[in-house]
């Protein structure tokens, strides 16, 4: 999976980093089980400093979605993936607001809204 | 007579060589991950370089030393050109442009020596550590010399031909051999970390098992050089043996000075495989910029 970050963006890398591998798993993009490149690997790739992708591993493991285990790494969580009704009322939402002329940071920005 | 003189370019040609390295290094940090591991690899060959001459000059400028330093300069170079890709910062260049990516896939240790990287340097030490254990036990144990000479004796004839590659030369070449293997693990973790120089899984493993078979090519060298410094030390003391009328040595001497031959052979092969590779790794991939 490709993950891209954006240094220019006003959203903090960690919070594109958390987005984009939040969505991924509960896109089922990445399976339940699968590990994630160590901190320091995806840190020198990106060319940001560990400490922000360390902020935003913990923002995954908080939510659930990650499990850190000493020796084992970071991996992504057995019952992180939606189930399929989800998925199906997330595509449905996209393809609606699409349908509405929205992008995806309207969406996200109504999602929030809807949620708080 | 001091053979500074004559080594004097070799030296400056190696310090200019370790400047424009490092150079190279402090200048990619604005360049591409590809050019700033090259020039690390640059600086490791010149380490290598540097230090085994130094040892050289060291161990024939100071006779008190009984060639200690020359003996175990090959394997202590080795390591240090290693250790010196190793300890430069893994996070390497600065990544240019605010757009960055990167892939989730997880990087081992066994892509940077994956396949039959390790073989050669594994079966070097092994063979080097059974010829160290073998001339430690059939060396001299009493007086003076003892670990450094070698004694035989016939009807009526009693000698001994040293220098001879004993425990006085053996274990400090095997404690610098086990430090070689732990600098080349130390490299590879750090190689693992380097920033990725595609999105391509494929070309950015290539690259990497390229940089791993360079450093293994350093280590496989300095390997090769204690190979053949202990066989080309065995080999003519047993033949000033034979020389004075032991017998049963000169087969053994031979074989020795032949083997000792072909692993300096080699030795300077694997040295020149090393700077080819180096040189040429920037063609080990059609990369795409990790930057946009």
């Amino acid at each position: 999976m490709k993950l891209e970050v954006d240094t220019a963006s006003p959203v903090p890398p960690f919070e594109q980093v958390r987005e984009r591998l939040a969505g991924a798993i509960l896109a089922g993009e990445l399976a339940p089980g699968e590990r994630l490149p160590s901190i320091r690997q995806l840190a020198s790739d990106l060319g940001l400093a560990a400490g922000t992708m360390a902020r935003a591993y913990t923002e995954l493991e908080r939510a659930g979605l990650v499990v850190t285990a000493r020796g084992r790494g970071t991996r992504v969580a057995g019952t992180a993936e939606a189930d399929g009704a989800v998925r199906s009322a997330a595509d449905a939402y996209i393809a609606a607001a699409l349908g509405s002329g929205l992008d995806l940071g309207a969406m996200v920005a109504l999602l929030r809204a809807r949620h708080s | 007579m001091s053979i500074l003189p004559p080594v004097l370019p070799l030296l400056i040609a190696i310090a200019a060589f370790l400047v424009l390295g490092s150079i190279g290094v402090l200048a990619s940090r604005s360049a591409d991950p590809m050019q700033h591991v090259r020039g690390r690899l640059w600086l490791a060959l010149g380490t290598f370089g540097a230090v085994l001459v130094a040892s050289w000059v060291w161990g024939t400028e100071r006779p008190s030393l009984l060639g200690l330093p020359v003996v175990v300069g090959p394997g202590a170079a080795a390591a240090a050109g290693v250790l010196v890709f190793a300890a430069l910062p893994a996070r390497g260049p600065r990544l240019a442009g605010a757009r960055r990516s990167a892939t989730t896939t997880v990087r081992s240790a066994r892509q940077v020596v994956g396949g039959r990287t390790l073989v050669l340097p594994i079966v070097l030490l092994d063979t080097l550590m059974a010829v160290l254990v073998a001339t430690g036990l059939s060396a001299d144990r009493t007086g003076d010399s003892a670990g450094r000479a070698f004694s035989a004796a016939g009807p009526g004839v009693s000698a001994w031909g040293s220098p001879y590659p004993g425990w006085f030369y053996g274990v400090p070449v095997l404690v610098i051999a086990a430090v070689l293997l732990l600098a080349v693990v130390v490299a590879v973790r750090r190689t693992v970390l380097l920033p990725a120089v595609s999105t391509d899984d494929a070309v950015d493993a290539a690259w990497r098992l390229a940089v791993g078979r360079t450093l293994a090519t350093i280590a496989t060298t300095g390997l090769l050089l204690y190979l053949a410094g202990v066989l080309w030390a065995a080999g003519v003391a047993w033949k000033i043996l034979t020389q004075v009328g032991a017998t049963g040595l000169e087969p053994f001497a031979i074989v020795q000075s032949i083997v000792s031959l072909l692993s300096a052979a080699a030795a300077v092969a694997a040295l020149a495989v090393a700077v080819v590779r180096v040189a040429t790794l920037g063609r080990v991939v059609q990369r795409e910029p990790v930057a946009a």
